[in-house]
C-alpha cells in the first residue's frame, strides 16, 4: 500500500500527459488540414475569378489585358505566382515571384495541387461552353514562422496542460511525503501519549499506594499507645471479674466493679471500632458529619497516640457542627494534624483542637457563609516562609526518609475541598503552628444519634423474638437479657434450625447474626422474609457496614452493632417492635 | 492550297496570340483572324429584347465588298453565340429591315461604309468596319502586329446595344 501509492501517480499522470500530447497533435493536424483546405477553398476562388476576367483577353488573344488582369493577382500577398494558357497550353501571361519555384511552362503542366507550404489551383477559361484555356494561381510559400504562429496557440495550451499536470503531480508527490511525515509525527506522538498514559496511572497507583500507606503509618503510630491503653481495659474487666467472681455475696462490691468492668469494656469497645473503621473506610462518602462527635472520639484516641509529653486541650465550641465530609478522612485528618503537632514539639508541649462557627464574608478563596473553624495549634517549633509556601503540596515533607510520607498536610487540604472549605496554615520559626480546616456548615443538621438520650421504651410484654446465632456466649446473652425485659425469647444456633423454628411458632422479631458459617444472615434473613414479608429485623454484627446490608437485603435495615449492651439491646428490640406495630 | 492549308491552321490557332504571326506574315491571315474575332463580339453584347427569336441564328452579314471569302463560313462552323447558331448572309446593301445581327461593312459603290451605317444608325445591327465612320460600332485597328478593336460606346448605344464590359476593358483607341 503504502510503495503502491507513490508510483501510481506518476504512472496516471505520464497516461495523462501522453493523452494531452496526442490531443494536441491531433488537433494541430486538424487546424492545418482546415488552413490547407480553406487556403485551397481560397486559391480556386481566385483562379475561378481570374479565368471569368480574362475569358475575353484569351477569347481576342489580347496579351496585354490578359496581363493585366494576371498583375492585379500580384497584390494579393497570398498569392505567389498565376498564368493564363491559351487552348494549346501556351502561356498568354505569367506572373512570377523572383526566386520561387519556376511556372509550369505549358498548361498541360499546370495541374492543381494542395498541402505543402505553397498550394496550386487551376480553373478552366471557358467561352460558349468550351474550354479555351486555362488559369493557374500558386499561393505564397508560407514562411517558417506563420506556421509557428498558427499553432502557436494550440502548442501553448498544450504545453501549459502538461505543465500543470507534471506540477499537479509534484504537488501530490509533495502532499503524499507530507501525509506521510504527518502519519509518522501521529504515531510518535501516540506512542508518547501512551507512555505518558502508563506512568500517569503508575503515578497514581503509587500516589494510591503511598494513601494507604500514610494511613497505616498513622495507625501504625496509634497502635503504640492504643496496646498499652488496650491492656489497661482488660486489666480493668480481668480485675472486676476476680473481684466479683470472688466476692458474689457482697452486692455493693459486685455492682460496682461489674460497672467499672463494662466501663472499660466499652471504652476497649470504641477503640476497636474506630480502628476497623480507619482500616476498612477505602472509598470516599461525602455525608453529613457532626463534627463534636469527632472530636469525642478523637479524645479516647489522642492521649495514647500523642504521649505524655503532650498536653492536649479541646475547645469544642456550641451550636451545631455538621458538615459534608468523609468521616473517616476527616477524623485521619485531625489525628494527622496532633501527630504532625507532636512531632513539631520534641520537647513536648501543648496542642490545642478547637471547633467554632464562623461567619466568613469577603474571602477571596470562599463564598461568604456560615462555616465551621476546626483548627489544630501547637507550641513547637514553627515552620519558616519557604516551608510554610509548599506545607500543602503533596509528598512535600521535612521529615527523614521512612519518617513521613509527605501527603498528611495534603490530604487535609485535599479534605477541607472536597467539603467545599478550605485548609490555611499559620505558622513562624519558633512561635509553633496552626492549621485551621475552614468547613461548610451542612443545610440540615441530622437528627443527633446520642445513645444515652433516648429513653428506653416500655417493652412490648410477651412479644416473641427468634434470636438467631452461631456463638453460644452472645446468643445465651441475649436471650437471658430479652427474657429479664420480659420478651419470649426463641434461641437457635443457625440459619437452618432457625427457618424450622419460625415455622413452628409465631414470632414477632429476628434478631440474627450477620456473619455465620453455613447459611449467612443476609440469607436467613431472605428466607423468613419469603414466609414473614412483614417481620421486623435487627442484625448483630462486628463487622458489616449498614450500606452493605441495605444493599445486600435491598431495604433500609437496622444494624445493631457488637459489642453491645443490655441496655442498648432493650432500647433497638423496643424501637424495632413499635415500629412494626405503627407500620 | 497552301493558303487555304494556313489559314486553316491560323483557324484553328485563333485562342493563342496567332495574331502576331498571322498579320505580318500574309494580309489572309489578318482577315482570318478578324473573321473569328467577328462572331466573338456576338458573345458580349446584348441585343434589346425582342430583336431576334431565342432559337433563331444569329444572322451576320457581309455587306459590300467580302475580304473574307469562305475563312468565314469555316471559321463560325460549329460556333454559337449565346448559345445560338449562326448565319452568314452576303449583301450588296444593307436597311433596317435586311434581317442581320451582325454586320461587317465593306463598302462598295452601291453603298458606301458611312451610307451603311447610316442607313442601320438606329437598327439593333452590330456594325463592324475597318474605317471609322459615325454609326460604325466596333472598328478593326492594327497594333503594332496584333488585330485589335475600337468599340464606340456611343454608336452603341444609338443602336441599342449593351456592349459587356469585360469587351470595352479590350478596346483600343483608334488615333494611337
Amino acid at each position: 500500500m503504502t510503495s503502491a501509492l507513490p508510483l501510481r501517480g506518476p504512472v496516471a499522470s505520464m497516461w495523462g500527459a501522453i493523452a494531452l500530447l496526442i490531443a494536441g497533435l491531433v488537433i494541430g493536424v486538424f487546424n492545418e488540414r482546415t488552413f490547407q483546405a480553406s487556403r485551397a477553398q481560397v486559391l480556386q476562388a481566385q483562379a475561378r475569378v481570374l479565368a471569368a476576367t480574362v475569358e475575353p483577353a484569351v477569347v481576342f488573344a489580347d496579351a496585354i489585358a490578359a496581363r493585366e488582369l494576371v498583375g492585379a493577382l500580384a497584390a494579393d500577398p497570398q498569392v505567389s505566382a498565376a498564368a493564363v494558357y491559351d487552348g494549346r497550353g501556351a502561356p498568354i501571361a505569367m506572373l512570377e515571384t523572383p526566386g520561387a519555384q519556376p511556372m509550369p511552362r505549358r498548361g498541360a503542366d499546370a495541374v492543381p495541387r494542395q498541402g505543402g507550404r505553397s498550394a496550386a489551383a487551376v480553373a478552366p477559361v471557358t467561352h460558349e461552353g468550351r474550354e479555351i484555356g486555362r488559369v493557374y494561381v500558386r499561393s505564397a510559400v508560407q514562411p517558417p514562422l506563420a506556421v509557428v504562429q498558427r499553432h502557436a496557440g494550440v502548442a501553448l495550451l498544450l504545453l501549459t496542460a502538461i505543465l500543470i499536470v507534471v506540477l499537479a503531480q509534484a504537488a501530490q508527490a509533495e502532499q503524499a511525503r507530507a501525509a506521510r511525515e504527518s502519519r509518522a509525527r501521529a504515531a510518535e506522538l501516540a506512542e508518547l501519549n501512551a507512555r505518558l498514559q502508563q506512568q500517569i496511572e503508575r503515578r497514581e497507583t503509587a500516589e494510591e499506594a503511598l494513601r494507604q500507606a500514610q494511613k497505616m503509618e498513622t495507625l501504625g503510630q496509634l497502635t503504640g499507645g492504643i496496646a498499652h491503653d488496650f491492656n489497661n481495659l482488660l486489666q480493668t474487666v480481668q480485675g472486676a471479674l476476680d473481684i466479683i467472681s470472688r466476692n458474689p455475696g457482697d452486692a455493693e462490691r459486685v455492682a460496682r466493679w461489674s460497672r467499672l468492668g463494662q466501663e472499660a469494656a466499652q471504652r476497649g469497645a470504641r477503640v476497636t471500632a474506630q480502628l476497623l473503621a480507619f482500616s476498612r473506610a477505602q472509598k470516599l462518602e461525602i455525608r453529613a458529619v457532626d463534627v463534636r462527635a469527632v472530636i469525642a472520639r478523637l479524645r479516647e484516641l489522642l492521649p495514647n497516640a500523642l504521649g505524655t509529653a503532650v498536653s492536649l486541650h479541646f475547645e469544642v465550641g456550641d451550636g451545631e457542627q455538621t458538615v459534608m465530609a468523609d468521616e473517616t478522612q476527616l477524623e485521619l485528618a485531625v489525628l494527622n494534624l496532633c501527630i504532625n503537632a507532636r512531632d513539631a514539639m520534641p520537647n513536648g508541649g501543648d496542642v490545642v483542637v478547637s471547633t467554632a462557627r464562623i461567619s466568613v464574608e469577603g474571602d477571596p478563596e470562599l463564598p461568604a457563609g456560615t462555616y465551621l473553624r476546626l483548627s489544630v495549634a501547637d507550641t513547637g517549633v514553627g515552620m519558616p516562609q519557604d516551608v510554610r509556601a509548599r506545607a500543602f503540596d503533596p509528598f512535600f515533607t521535612t521529615k527523614g526518609v521512612g519518617k513521613g510520607t509527605g501527603l498528611g498536610l495534603a490530604q487535609v487540604y485535599g479534605i477541607a475541598r472536597q467539603a467545599g472549605g478550605t485548609a490555611r496554615l499559620e505558622s513562624a520559626t519558633g512561635q509553633g503552628a496552626t492549621v485551621t480546616m475552614l468547613l461548610p456548615l451542612a443545610p440540615d443538621a441530622p437528627r443527633a444519634e446520642g445513645e444515652a438520650a433516648v429513653p428506653t421504651p416500655e417493652a412490648v410484654a410477651g412479644a416473641r423474638i427468634l434470636v438467631v446465632d452461631d456463638d453460644d456466649g452472645v446468643r445465651t446473652f441475649v436471650c437471658e437479657a430479652l427474657t429479664a425485659m420480659g420478651y419470649r425469647c426463641i434461641a437457635a444456633r443457625d440459619g437452618q434450625s432457625g427457618l424450622e423454628q419460625l415455622a413452628e411458632e409465631p414470632v414477632d422479631l429476628l434478631i440474627v447474626d450477620y456473619a455465620m458459617p453455613g447459611m449467612t444472615g443476609a440469607e436467613f434473613a431472605a428466607a423468613a422474609l419469603a414466609t414473614r414479608p412483614d417481620l421486623p429485623i435487627i442484625f448483630a454484627s462486628g463487622y458489616a457496614e449498614s450500606e452493605a446490608l441495605d444493599a445486600a437485603m435491598g431495604r433500609p435495615t437496622s444494624l445493631l452493632r457488637k459489642p453491645f449492651d443490655s441496655q442498648t439491646l432493650a432500647r433497638r428490640v423496643a424501637e424495632a417492635l413499635s415500629a412494626a406495630a405503627v407500620g | 492550297m497552301t493558303v487555304i492549308g494556313r489559314l486553316a491552321i491560323a483557324v484553328a490557332a485563333t485562342f493563342a496570340g496567332l495574331a502576331e504571326r498571322a498579320a505580318g506574315e500574309e494580309g489572309s491571315l489578318e482577315y482570318a483572324v478578324k473573321a473569328a474575332f467577328l462572331h466573338r463580339f456576338g458573345s458580349f453584347v446584348s441585343w434589346p429584347e425582342g430583336s431576334a427569336a431565342p432559337r433563331a441564328p444569329v444572322q451576320i452579314c457581309v455587306v459590300g465588298r467580302d475580304p473574307f471569302g469562305p475563312t468565314l463560313d469555316r471559321a463560325v462552323q460549329g460556333q454559337t453565340i449565346n448559345g445560338r447558331p449562326i448565319a452568314v448572309r452576303r449583301l450588296s446593301v444593307i436597311s433596317p429591315g435586311s434581317g442581320c445581327d451582325i454586320a461587317y461593312l465593306g463598302g462598295s459603290p452601291a453603298q458606301s461604309v458611312a451610307a451603311a451605317a447610316r442607313a442601320v444608325l438606329t437598327a439593333p445591327v452590330l456594325t463592324v468596319a475597318e474605317v471609322h465612320e459615325p454609326g460604325v460600332v466596333i472598328q478593326f485597328v492594327l497594333r503594332g502586329n496584333r488585330v485589335r478593336f475600337h468599340i464606340d460606346r456611343r454608336a452603341a448605344e444609338q443602336s441599342r446595344l449593351t456592349v459587356s464590359s469585360k469587351l470595352l476593358n479590350l478596346s483600343v483607341d483608334p488615333g494611337a
